[in-house]
């Protein structure tokens, strides 16, 4: 679905933010995409939409060079969901708001209806069509531009800091939504500081460190490798933090992501014989 | 433009100068390009900006605000010269009328003006490129007398541009991510799909403007922006 | 102890709002207390601060009840400069706060405001800097710093018009873990090198119990628990019940501890989840 060769990317009169990254999102996956602040996290997701464009190397989306697109057409192929909703509403009903992209893809009245209240339904925001966007709550605002996102009916879902500045509960919601996206078919790609979510969702993390990727693996993996992150200042989850203080902790308990497995691990042999080593 | 606010840490005269005297220097300077009104002082005027801006060390920053200045001294010349129709006729553009026709005096008296419109907007620059916004605010405030209250809200105003900026940067990628036209070329289609985006930026300075703008919000101050911009 | 801070039935409605944004909180706060507030969206966590620093009622208009008195001086009577010099505040949005050009000059900005001596302001700039541990950063410019710096920076130019209260609303939202644990870590010494009283919101539940001494918790404009984080571990249902969780490793150790597989102490950090898993066999035996 996304093919990146040999991405390279720097901004006019600066250092390079993407150093030469290779790497390939199939049709379906569920991407994690990790590092510290200036990693060039968001850097590298903007060039996924053309919001930006390799200065050298190319990002193809579904065949697409993106430096012979622009981003309005790239948008029915990749929704770009921003870090702060604001930036996104600024009309007066949710209906309007949620079809504005279809109208500026040229469909017809009945079918910007129909996208509007197909996306309202994704996201439970059917009661709410009418209301003015700004007195509803961040979480509510937040689930809105995503509509707006998912009435263009693209097939990959970009999201930039998607529970940043929200309560819980408030991301767990998105997150789930964003889970019923992916069991659809559609393809997540999503950047977050909160290792505790990726542990939950992501099926493959791609951790990137100053422009380059450090690694690239199943989330399992990537976590029970911490001396890799370490090097970027991330730091595994609690649950396998806690495991990975257990010198053969491989033979005891496995790899664990969750409190579940371990809980499951734990009681599951009698809760005897996983501290002879230690 | 990003220069016109940013100042160049370099060591050299300029920079050591008394910010009051960089201050009337460029007063002075915008003051003798209205004076002069011949082609050849408002020439050597705009040069001797080019200059203190070399003894400055900082020719090199300045390229991009000549540069655009001079494209735009450009426009006023093309404009300004067939609208000058004294002197002797070099060409005329419709042949058998006399109106639009391109005259020595007004090839002289467009040049002249584009000089001058040169000279005014590059002298401060130049100014805020060699002197600490810092050390002008307490000039201003100490010698000049100016109340310290408008020397900050002047000084903080400077400070938020850069942020605003990056907020409007990411306001335009938003719409863009929904498909609305904002990346064409077309000066003009670009003006009007930006005007609804601009009352996110006033929400913007509604939030930022006060440390609680984001509890109680300001339904009522943004309710009127949509009014407005549902008028257009 | 005196309290240094008692709040006796605060209620505040924001002017135009028909629900009151905090109802009825009685507490009291001894100095050198480091306390932390959670709750979901909503809650009244940054209300409840900005009844602190005396944003309420001075310049957020409403209806307010009940009394809040810092070091027995009730606020409403102060004017805003004393409760600034007794209170500090440190925001959310690190980019919105910081209002000079350079580093030196946003903590010297404060200062200036109160009218402190020059070769005072140079003093305490150095000691501001040196308490946070980012004396190198002094003369950088603000805009091109990280945004854990930039939220050291704010909390130095508070602690440099050195306040007996530090407040800090949700400080590390914006932050990176790297920048998040920087920026406790740096609440950690002020509190227990400078006995700084200090009272910071926090969504990150996992990193504010392993800090603070005392949580409470907020829902619906009220105060539903006040406990040290100790018992809140114990009670799951204090924060379950608001739509928030405890950290992975207690919710591991109280769920062992419930099937009978532990019966210690429920750990509040990584470190001790070891020493409890350790001792977990003991427990079941």
């Amino acid at each position: 679905m996304i093919k990146v060769e040999q991405l390279t990317f720097a901004y006019p009169n600066g250092m390079p933010v993407l150093e030469n990254l290779s790497f390939e999102i199939k049709s379906g996956e569920f991407v994690a995409l990790i590092g510290q602040n200036g990693a060039g996290k968001t850097t590298l997701l903007k060039q996924f939409n053309g919001l930006l464009k390799p200065t050298g190397g190319t990002v193809r989306i579904d065949g697409i060079d993106t430096r012979n697109s622009t981003t309005g057409i790239l948008a029915q192929k990749v929704g770009f969901l921003f870090q702060n909703p604001d930036h996104q509403i600024f009309l007066p009903t949710v209906a309007q708001e949620i079809g504005f992209g279809p109208a500026n893809l040229g469909c017809s009245r009945e079918e910007i209806d129909r996208r509007v209240r197909e996306a309202a339904a994704q996201v439970g925001l059917e009661p709410y069509l009418n209301e003015n966007p700004l007195f509803l709550s961040k979480g509510q605002r937040q689930r809105v531009a995503f509509a707006s996102l998912l009435s263009m009916r693209p097939q990959v879902m970009v999201l930039d800091e998607p529970t940043t500045g929200q309560d819980y509960r408030e991301g767990i919601e998105i997150m789930e939504m964003v889970k019923a996206l992916h069991r659809q078919g559609h393809t997540v790609i999503f950047v977050t500081h909160d290792m505790e979510l990726v542990a939950r969702y992501a099926e493959r993390v791609i951790v990137l460190s100053q422009g380059r990727i450090l690694m690239d693996d199943t989330c399992r993996r990537v976590f029970y490798q911490p001396d890799v992150l370490r090097r970027t200042n991330l730091f595994p989850p609690q649950i396998p933090t806690l495991v990975q203080k257990f010198d053969c902790y491989q033979e005891d308990f496995g790899t664990p992501l969750s409190v579940e497995e371990l809980y499951a691990t734990i009681t599951g042999c009698g809760g005897e014989e996983y501290v002879h080593c230690s | 433009m990003s220069i016109v606010a940013n100042y160049l840490n370099r060591d050299s005269v300029i920079h050591r100068l008394h910010p009051l005297t960089k201050l009337f220097w460029s007063l002075w300077v915008m003051g003798l390009s209205f004076l002069f009104s011949d082609l050849w002082s408002l020439a050597a005027l705009f040069f001797s900006v080019v200059a203190i801006a070399a003894m400055a060390r900082m020719l090199r920053e300045m390229v991009p605000v000549f540069k655009g200045l001079f494209f735009f001294a450009l426009f006023f010349w093309a404009f300004q010269v067939l609208l000058i129709a004294e002197g002797r006729p070099l060409l005329t553009l419709i042949p058998g009328n006399p109106g639009l026709r391109i005259t020595d005096r007004g090839v002289f008296i467009a040049t002249a003006m584009g000089f001058r419109l040169m000279v005014i907007a590059s002298s401060f620059p130049v100014l805020l490129a060699t002197t600490q916004m810092k050390d002008l605010v307490v000039v201003l405030v100490e010698k000049l007398k100016i109340p310290y209250s408008y020397a900050f809200m002047f000084i903080t105003s400077l400070r938020f541009i850069p942020t605003f900026m990056n907020e409007m940067e990411q306001i335009i990628q938003a719409q863009c991510s929904r498909a609305h036209r904002l990346d064409s070329r077309n000066f003009v289609t670009r003006f009007f799909f930006n005007l609804p985006l601009g009352h996110s930026v006033v929400d913007y300075v509604g939030e930022k403007g006060g440390t609680d703008g984001h509890i109680h919000g300001n339904p009522r101050f943004r309710h009127w922006e949509t009014d407005v911009f549902a008028s257009l | 102890m005196k309290p240094v801070i008692s709040i006796e039935q605060l209620s505040f409605t924001y002017a135009g709002s028909e629900h009151p944004a905090i109802s009825e909180i009685s507490v009291t706060v001894k100095p050198g207390e480091f306390i932390g507030i959670t709750g979901p969206a909503g809650a009244g966590k940054s209300t409840l601060i900005l009844c602190l620093n005396g944003i309420i009622p001075h310049f957020q208009h409403g209806e307010y009840r009940g009394r809040v008195r810092i070091d027995g001086v009730e606020t409403l009577t102060m004017h805003c400069a004393e409760i600034s010099r007794k209170v500090g505040s440190v925001f959310q949005d690190p980019e919105a706060q910081i209002v000079a050009s350079t580093v030196e000059d946003e903590i010297a900005f404060g200062l200036e405001n109160f009218g402190v001596e020059p070769d005072v302001i140079e003093a305490r700039i150095t000691d501001a800097l040196q308490r946070i541990g980012i004396e190198g950063l002094r003369h950088r410019s603000t805009t091109e710093l990280s945004g854990g710096q930039k939220q050291r920076v704010a909390i130095a130019a508070a602690v440099a018009l050195r306040p007996e209260i530090l407040v800090l609303d949700e400080p590390t939202s914006e932050l990176d873990p790297l920048g998040t644990k920087e920026v406790f870590e740096v609440l950690k010494q002020l509190n227990r090198e400078y006995g700084l009283t200090i009272i910071v919101v926090e969504q990150k539940i996992n990193i504010l119990l392993e800090y603070i001494e005392r949580l409470w918790v907020m829902n619906g404009g009220r105060l539903v628990a006040d406990e040290p984080p100790r018992r809140i571990v114990n009670q799951p249902e204090l924060l379950t019940d608001v739509g928030l969780q405890i950290p992975p490793v207690s919710e591991l150790m109280y769920r062992l501890k419930a099937a009978g597989y532990y019966s210690g102490e429920l750990p509040l950090t990584v470190d001790e989840a070891y020493w409890a898993l350790l001792k977990c066999r003991g427990g079941k035996r």
